[in-house]
């Protein structure tokens, strides 16, 4: 059995030196596994969308950037490929570092395409900004948490850096749920509120170490 | 050889006189890169095609042009909040869209940072156009006439929501208003009247603080001291910062054709310049958060007033209400446009 699992694990190796790449996963979490969309769990919550932008990624070794990717990518829990970061294989690193939400000066940038396209939904049209961060679903009512804004005292964007030697990042949906359901059930603008969401989730992120 | 020499100098100079500034030079340099070359021409048509087509609402009847008419200077007279689909009313003025190029944030409340981005209020408002993005690149893939439009734009026809916002932003910087009788004057290709230089001196005195030439606006947020519209209950600044001593405070507006916009005021509440004249004489100073511009009292005789407004009509500028190269574009939208496929 456990020569099976070292010859899949070779097999894993082997293929990701071929194509020379390596990837990082970003898994929301419920209940310590990985979540599962609209599927009602033992506390009587369905999670029906969870959407965030994350960017700058950057993999370290000790200080040194040993693997950057500058762009942002909209992660979607519908979408598992879109929670993908593909890396190099021929790294080592010990520190992970991203953010979670789109940069004040990309904000200003006007109209922007892929990822960034405000088609995509993460966007608010009436007041100009990134929504950073998307999370709906119902626990005996329902919630909606759109976490965005750019502009000072409401700048919602964070920076995460978190030690790593394997290759995922999770984020806990219930243990940041059982924090908020109880002060708000929607936040929908940038405001005092949304910051310290933004807080709770940019804290809220661990990895395997 | 020589003549190819000259042909090439002849086409230098062409070229350079593309790229010459569009404005005069005592105008500040504008935040947006101006390009009103020959490259640009198509991009330009296209975003007039987009701006006057209502293809870009629900229901295909309202257009940006419904309550941004050429004929008064982009806002809308005679209608103090703007009119949007099934005859929605909104809670705010139409402002002029004029010289946008040296705005830094648009709205009356500065709630959109960027002219890219700014359609996109209006298009997905459910009172206005409540169209959404997605269904418009649909809408604008299936129509006949907008493929080739924007393959004359871009060099391919491929449509995203980023070329037709960019389309719309070139069109709107073209609409530069910098030719009425303020800016002959200024340039001394003509002369105020007695009354209009009188006007001109009550204007420095008492207005050019907020309403700076020659953009006579300084794009700032200010609490005019007008009382709030008890339906629209509309706090401006405040609803984006959240601060205070924002509420009320709306951006100042441009007074360049202000003879072609009325009514005034960001809910359109006075729609005569004698009446916004009067309530600047009348203000009450103790008013929570009024601007420290309209501190001291501003005294003026109705010999004043008339030659205040006066001036102001000085400010208008005929030969941009009546630029063809703004209006409509009947070569192209009222060509026959069935649905493809």
């Amino acid at each position: 059995m456990k020569r099976c699992f070292l010859v899949i694990l070779w097999i894993n190796f082997f293929f990701s030196d071929i194509l020379g790449q390596s990837h990082i996963k970003f898994e929301p979490t419920y209940e310590s596994n990985l979540l599962i969309l609209d599927s009602t769990y033992s506390d009587q919550t369905k999670i029906t969308s969870i959407r965030f932008y994350i960017g700058h990624v950057k993999l370290l070794k000790d200080s040194q950037i040993m693997f950057e990717q500058p762009s942002y990518q909209l992660m979607d829990a519908e979408l598992p490929e879109t929670l993908t970061i593909q890396t190099p294989t021929n790294i080592s690193y010990n520190k992970i570092s991203f953010s979670l939400g789109i940069d004040s000066a990309t904000n200003n940038q006007g109209a922007l395409t892929g990822d960034l396209d405000p088609q995509n939904g993460m966007y608010w049209t009436w007041q100009s900004g990134y929504i950073n961060l998307k999370l709906e679903g119902e626990s005996k009512q329902p919630f909606t948490y759109h976490i965005g804004g750019y502009l000072i005292p409401f700048n919602t964007y964070r920076t995460v850096t978190l030690p790593m030697t394997f290759n995922k990042v999770y984020l806990p949906i219930d243990i940041i749920l059982q924090e908020i359901l109880t002060v708000k059930s929607k936040i929908m603008s940038p405001c005092d509120i949304a910051m310290k969401f933004a807080d709770l989730l940019s804290e809220s992120f661990f990895t395997d170490l | 050889m020589k003549n190819g020499l000259i042909i090439s100098l002849v086409f230098l100079c062409i070229a350079a006189s593309n790229i010459t500034k569009h404005y005069p030079n005592y105008f500040p340099k504008p935040n947006y890169e101006l390009n009103f070359s020959s490259n640009t021409y198509d991009l330009t048509q296209l975003g007039r095609a987009l701006f006057y087509d209502p293809i870009l609402s629900a229901n295909n009847t309202i257009s940006c042009a419904s309550c941004h008419s050429p004929y008064n200077s982009f806002a809308h007279t005679d209608h103090a909040l703007s009119h949007g689909i099934h005859d929605s009313i909104g809670k705010r003025n139409a402002p002029a869209l004029i010289n946008l190029a040296w705005q830094k944030e648009l709205m009356w409340d500065g709630a959109i940072n960027h002219l890219d981005v700014q359609a996109l209020a209006p298009i997905t408002h459910p009172g206005e156009m409540a169209e959404s993005i997605e269904n418009i690149i649909d809408k604008l893939q299936n129509n006949k006439l907008y493929p080739p439009l924007f393959k004359k734009a871009y060099g391919n026809s491929l449509i995203n929501s980023q070329r037709m916002l960019k389309a719309l932003t070139q069109f709107q910087l073209t609409l530069i208003s910098d030719n009425s009788k303020y800016d002959k004057v200024r340039q001394s290709k003509d002369t105020f009247s007695v009354q209009e230089n009188k006007g001109y001196k009550l204007f420095l005195k008492h207005c050019n603080s907020c309403h700076t030439e020659p953009l006579f606006t300084n794009y700032k947020f200010e609490n005019n001291g007008l009382s709030i519209d008890s339906q629209a209950m509309d706090l401006g600044r405040f609803n984006i910062t959240k601060i205070y001593k924002d509420s009320m405070k709306f951006k100042v507006p441009t007074l360049r054709n202000v003879g072609y916009t009325y009514p005034y005021m960001h809910d359109g509440r006075f729609k005569k310049l004698s009446s916004v004249i009067n309530h600047y004489t009348s203000v009450n100073k103790e008013y929570k958060y009024i601007s420290k511009e309209l501190n001291h009292k501003i005294l003026l005789s109705s010999h004043d007033k008339s030659d205040l407004i006066s001036f102001l009509t000085t400010l208008n500028d005929r030969d941009f209400i009546f630029n063809p190269q703004n209006k409509f574009p009947r070569k192209i939208l009222l060509q026959p446009r069935e649905i493809s496929n």
